[in-house]
């Protein structure tokens, strides 16, 4: 206990020094909190966006699709998947869906394009296309002739909403077929890929243009109402599907594997970085101490001669370490949590930085980047920074303990 | 047993490099409990160099040092810092108090270290600090007090937990006369009412005086001794 006392009185001896560093320390810190909670919503927002334009969270579809995209791997009993997903809590939505490629046509040309055949009331409440229509509407039946189609495509065919074209399309049979549409709606993401390339049409009649059964889907989408669960509840879907044949389940990690690999490398970068800090506060703190300790060797060859143990030294300059941790983690920590309430309140207008869209494989980034920091990153931090104090006291309270008590009289 | 400290054919040689410097030869010197003893001579006669050796600070190159009959040549660093803690006090020249603890706290430190009961330590220093006349002083830092004040403190650290020798490297060296004789009338008066063995060193004549049995000391060795 007067360890500790002496040790706090020992820090404050020096104010300036002790303050220096305790500033340094929660200075890293704060920057270091900022910037993963900033990381972590921007991927976050990223992994949402990017689910709710595309397959969701969790597709689940006919293990043979993914490697060929081949319309002729189907869903064709979806009753039981159907059933399972309401039980789940985490999932907020679900949406059957066919996918292909098609050619659109009207008199001003053709471009191909990928359709996505939706059930409009099952997309209302997750998808994100709803959010991006700027002229007309969203879809509303399930058997209807509308579609919902890019800007740039309008564009290119010259078509508004109320225009007609027509969708031409290979059939399961291998037959050419074709479709007539109404347009009804026009979205626009930002994304040049999604914008140029992608449209909507009702399901049924994506299964009468492809000759397919009436319960048949190419995949289900599956929403969750946080895409961070998506882990435990792809395995639980996999766990509850095993047994159903020809039922593959996979995490938007697998169905955009780009946006996965993208994560990972900014993440490790984002990780050599915070080591990196990490290594400058580490060093000014060693600094600190050491020069603290070898200021005061005299003073602890006094204590030597008196009696007091090396062992006892030594706690004396860990304790003194664990004081300054414990100081600058838990100032670095409460600010580092306000600076990541106010990234996460009012965000970060990155427009500030540069002019041009953020767009990552397909997914436009919002110009505003909020913060979202994990509690396990936030955890991981402050425990490792503080480890890192005490573990860069060790050097020091060994030299301490290694003082000479002969060289007290000696001195005088 | 009432010899303290016994000394025999005690040699110390410094190397400095190739060179070899003798610091002390064939010292034989027996310390009776309750002494007030003091070493004299000139400087570099070695007076440092036998305090150091006699509190197990530093090691003989030739000799046996015995305190209260037991050798320190067999003791290991930690059996010769348990010693100290418990069988040795030591006052030195410049103070050397813990400049952020107060009074008390310095005059308490030994008991601390030997983690003595809070209450009972407080007591005793308390009383201690009044008996070397530093009453109402307990809270004071080292830097808000007088040269002599603050080794008033430093001999109440030495004595507090009632060691069997007080060892004193020139006690009095930074302090004016008139504080060095307050110092001695309390040492000695420690050394009376406690019993408590002082040996001290000093090159000043008026502190020599004071001493009951005086050890010259001349180039190492043992020029004369004085009793009084
Ligand atoms: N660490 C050392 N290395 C080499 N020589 C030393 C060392 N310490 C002391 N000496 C030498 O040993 C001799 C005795 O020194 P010591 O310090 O014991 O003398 P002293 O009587 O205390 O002198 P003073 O009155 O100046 O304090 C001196 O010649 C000194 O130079
Ligand atoms: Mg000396």
């Amino acid at each position: 206990m007067w360890l500790i006392k002496l040790a706090w009185r020992n820090l404050w001896r020096n104010k300036r020094r002790t303050l220096i560093t305790i500033s340094s320390l929660c200075f890293g810190l704060i920057l270091a909190l900022v910037f993963i909670g900033l990381s972590d919503g921007t991927y976050g927002t990223m992994i949402d966006n990017a689910a709710r334009l595309g397959a969701g969270h969790i597709t689940i579809e006919h293990p043979g699709y993914r490697k060929s995209l081949a319309t002729r791997y189907t869903l064709n009993d979806t009753a039981p998947l159907v059933r399972h997903l309401n039980t789940m809590e985490s999932v907020e939505g679900w949406a059957p869906r066919i996918s292909g490629q098609a050619m659109l046509s009207t008199s001003y040309g053709s471009v191909g394009a990928a359709f996505t055949a939706v059930d409009p009331r099952q997309e209302q409440k997750s998808s994100l296309f709803i959010k991006k229509v700027v002229k007309g509407s969203y879809l509303t039946d399930s058997d209807g002739r509308g579609a919902l189609i890019g800007i740039k495509i309008a564009r290119r065919l010259k078509v508004s909403v109320g225009s007609k074209m027509v969708v031409t399309a290979n059939n399961l049979q291998g037959e050419f077929s074709g479709e007539l549409l109404r347009v009804v709606g026009i979205f626009e993401t930002g994304s040049a890929m999604i914008d140029g390339y992608v449209f909507q049409i009702p399901l049924d009649r994506a299964r009468k243009l492809l000759g397919m059964g009436d319960d048949e889907v190419s995949h289900l989408a599956v929403f969750l109402d946080n895409q961070r669960k998506t882990d435990r509840a792809e395995q639980k879907l996999r766990n509850a599907f095993a047994g159903i044949k020809n039922t593959a389940v996979l995490s938007w990690r697998e169905v955009m594997p780009d946006l996965a690999a993208y994560i990972e490398i900014d993440g490790a970068a984002n990780y050599i970085f915070q080591v990196i800090i990490f290594i400058i506060i580490g060093a000014g703190i060693l600094n600190t101490i050491l020069m603290s300790v070898m200021e005061r060797r005299y003073e602890f060859g006094v204590h030597l001669c008196l009696g007091m143990s090396p062992a006892s030294l030594l706690v004396l300059v860990i304790i003194e370490a664990v004081l300054l941790g414990l100081m600058g983690t838990a100032a670095g920590t409460l600010l580092g949590l306000a600076g990541n309430y106010y990234f996460t309140v009012k965000g970060l207008d990155m427009t500030l930085f540069t002019r041009e869209n953020i767009d990552v494989s397909g997914v436009v980034l919002d110009p505003i980047l909020y913060s979202d920091l994990y509690a396990e990153h936030l955890i991981v931090i402050v425990v490792s920074v503080f480890l890192l104090t005490v573990l860069v006291g060790i050097y020091p309270a060994l030299k301490a303990a290694r003082s000479v008590p002969i060289e007290v009289l000696r001195k005088q | 047993m009432n010899e303290i400290v016994k000394l025999s054919d005690v040699t110390k040689v410094y190397r400095q490099g190739k060179v070899q410097v003798p610091a002390l030869s064939g010292i034989n010197l027996s310390i009776q409990k309750g002494e007030f003893i003091a070493l004299a001579g000139p400087s570099g006669s070695g007076k440092t160099t036998m305090l150091n050796i006699i509190g197990g600070l530093d090691q003989p190159t030739e000799g046996s040092v015995c305190i209260e009959g037991n050798s320190l040549g067999t003791m290991s660093k930690r059996a010769l810092s348990r010693l100290r803690l418990h069988r040795i006090g030591f006052i030195f020249q410049s103070y050397n108090l813990i400049p952020v603890f107060t009074a008390l706290e310095n005059a308490e430190f030994v008991l601390l270290l030997q983690k003595q009961h809070a209450e009972k330590r407080r007591q005793k220093v308390t009383a201690l600090l009044e008996e070397v006349g530093l009453g109402g002083l307990e809270s004071r830092l080292p830097a808000e007090m007088s040269g002599g004040q603050q080794q008033r403190v430093a001999i109440a650290r030495s004595i507090a937990s009632e060691p069997a020798l007080v060892l004193a490297d020139e006690p009095t060296a930074n302090v004016d006369s008139r504080t060095a004789a307050d110092l001695l009338d309390l040492m000695e008066k420690l050394n009376r009412t406690k019993s408590i063995t002082f040996l001290f060193s000093t090159h000043d004549p008026a502190v020599m005086e004071r001493a009951h049995r005086l050890v010259h000391l001349k180039d190492g060795h043992i020029d004369r001794e004085t009793v009084r």
